[in-house]
């Protein structure tokens, strides 16, 4: 069921309407089936794999309060059950694959073609939740649930178990458990994130993704100015698409009281990457942070800046390939290692280069080199492997002829390309308005007519093509 | 000599951060500190550890959420 189409609407319309009229202590169970119901729309067997995490996970949580002497053992048995799942339906194939070529360049016959392995729809957001949940039990930040059937709504609630945010159990649990009272403001937040969420991706993402895909496909034959403008829009096809889907999220959850966490905020002002990965995924980023990145770091304290630097490259290395199982994922992870250790390594530098120049210019620079550094990124990001990142990357620099430019947009008709290109321009204008502009006007009648105008939008540009969010495959 | 150790980390983190004064409060958390980031938090832990000859290990730092905490975790480790 993606979350862009009539039927989930239907599904969420039916899941508030059911949960208000419900008594509070069997809410829980009806969030719970409608979770699985959700997920069994995807792939019915696999609820059978996502319910063995959940039940494995909340036995080990109770098995390291309960008995503290042999926490680290139960932790790293569940720790690594969660791993192993992981590792087979998501990653099996990939090192099985860098095997046989590794063994074939020393020219040892490795003929194991891989398994024919379905990835599990949310396997990656799922799992970081549950082993979220076992570490903070194990460094005594929480204590486990006592209730199966709420810790399971906890791993699988529907808004937020395809694509996240990830949500900790400290934040989401208790919430759960809470009585929620009806009321309207929350009704309303959640149709206006949701209409927004909505907006950003029928009528931005999947407008852009058009032509976005197009200069792709063909990639060789493009000219330079096309990819670019190409790679550009995809930044913000990403932003827009993987941006809707949290708003989505979050607005569904805010319709039955719950409050997710924000998993965006404006990642394009970043005036370096350590600041984007503040704005940018969020729930992955900290998730990362707080259960690699640190313990990795103190755990080697000793080699002072270069635990940091080790720290890194292992954290994103792993950020790259949780995105899946490719080389170019993990180029992505690298290069974010990489410009993190230098923004590091001159920390004390730029302050210096910042104390030189009006603030305004250090400013823009900063910007306009951190989005430019994206753009890089996001290209292998997009493209379907190392090989097609080569073409792009050398196509770049074919600036070709403008006819070749003109020859690509006419593809699209020029009015479509206008009229996309425009509603991108008002989209990023208004993405950083637009909570200046709610909390700004104090009387709610604004909000009727520009939400109004944002599902006019939606009704009329919008691509309704079930395009599915490109996180989905994460 | 509870405000011993308190005093003693009081002027920790002002030699970390390079701050002038600190009024300590045991719910500051990472956030709020001004100039905390990775170096400085690896730091802040090293200079600690030199100060009352402890070792804090890595599944200590993860249990820390704000200054109370790595209070507690000093006292802890003294008393052993």
């Amino acid at each position: 069921m993606l979350f862009n189409s009539g039927i989930f609407i239907l599904f969420l319309i039916i899941v508030v309407i059911l949960f208000y009229v419900l008594l509070h202590k069997l809410r829980w169970l009806l969030l719970l089936v409608s979770s699985y119901v959700f997920y069994m729309t995807w792939q019915p067997a696999y609820s059978i794999l996502i319910a063995f995490t959940t039940v494995v996970s909340y036995l080990i949580g109770n098995s390291i309060e309960k008995n503290r002497r042999k926490a680290k053992l139960f932790m790293r048995i569940g720790v690594l059950a969660n791993i192993l799942v992981l590792f087979f339906f998501k990653y099996f194939n990939f090192f099985n694959d860098a095997i046989m070529d590794l063994l074939g360049l020393v020219h040892v016959d490795y003929s194991f073609s891989g398994l024919n392995i379905l990835l599990p729809v949310a396997i990656s957001f799922y799992t970081f939740q549950t082993l979220s949940y076992i570490l903070d039990i194990y460094y005594g930040k929480i204590k486990p649930c006592n209730h199966l059937g709420k810790f399971a709504l906890y791993i699988s609630f529907f808004p937020q178990l395809v694509a996240g945010p990830i949500e900790r159990s400290s934040n989401l649990l208790p919430q759960l458990e809470k009585k929620i009272k009806l009321i309207p403001d929350n009704i309303f937040l959640g149709a206006k994130r949701i209409i927004w969420g909505l907006f950003k991706k029928v009528v931005i993402a999947d407008r852009l993704a058009i032509l976005i895909d197009t200069a792709f496909d063909n990639a060789a034959d493009q000219s330079g100015i096309v990819l670019v403008l190409a790679i550009v829009l995809f930044a913000f096809q990403l932003y827009c698409d993987f941006s809707a889907y949290s708003d989505i999220a979050i607005g569904s959850a805010k319709l039955v009281g719950i409050t997710l966490m924000e998993n965006f905020n404006l990642p394009f002002v970043s005036k370096n990457i350590t600041e984007f990965w503040r704005r940018w995924h969020i729930s992955l980023s900290t998730w990362l942070r707080d259960y690699l990145y640190t313990p990795i770091m103190f755990n080697h304290k000793k080699w002072g800046k270069k635990a940091i630097i080790y720290s890194l490259f292992v954290t994103f290395f792993l950020c790259g390939l949780w995105h899946g199982p490719k080389w170019t994922y993990v180029v992505f992870g690298v290069l974010q290692a990489i410009a993190l250790t230098i923004e590091l390594l001159l920390a004390k530098q730029r302050k210096k280069w910042a104390a030189r120049i009006p603030n305004w210019l250090y400013s823009n620079i900063s910007i306009g080199l951190t989005f430019l550094f994206m753009l890089l990124c996001f290209m292998f990001f997009r493209a379907d492997n190392l090989t097609h990142s080569i073409t792009i990357l050398s196509g770049i620099f074919d600036f070709g002829g403008i006819n070749n430019v003109v020859d690509y947009l006419h593809q699209f008709g020029l009015s479509r390309v206008i009229i996309t290109l425009g509603i991108l321009i008002v989209f990023v204008l208004m993405d950083s308005k637009l909570s200046l502009i709610s909390k700004a006007i104090e009387h709610k009648k604004w909000h009727l007519p520009l939400y109004s105008f944002l599902a006019f939008c939606l009704l009329v540009f919008g691509n309704w093509g079930n395009v599915a969010f490109v996180y989905f495959q994460f | 000599m509870e405000s011993n150790i308190q005093n003693r980390l009081i002027a920790i983190f002002k030699k970390t951060f390079e701050l002038e004064e600190l009024e300590w409060d045991g719910n500051l958390i990472a956030e709020d500190v001004d100039g905390w980031d990775s170096i400085t938090h690896l730091d802040l832990i090293v200079n600690t550890e030199e100060e009352f000859k402890i070792e804090i290990s890595g599944f200590d730092v993860m249990g820390l959420q704000n200054t109370g905490d790595l209070l507690s975790l000093v006292e802890r480790k003294l008393t052993v």
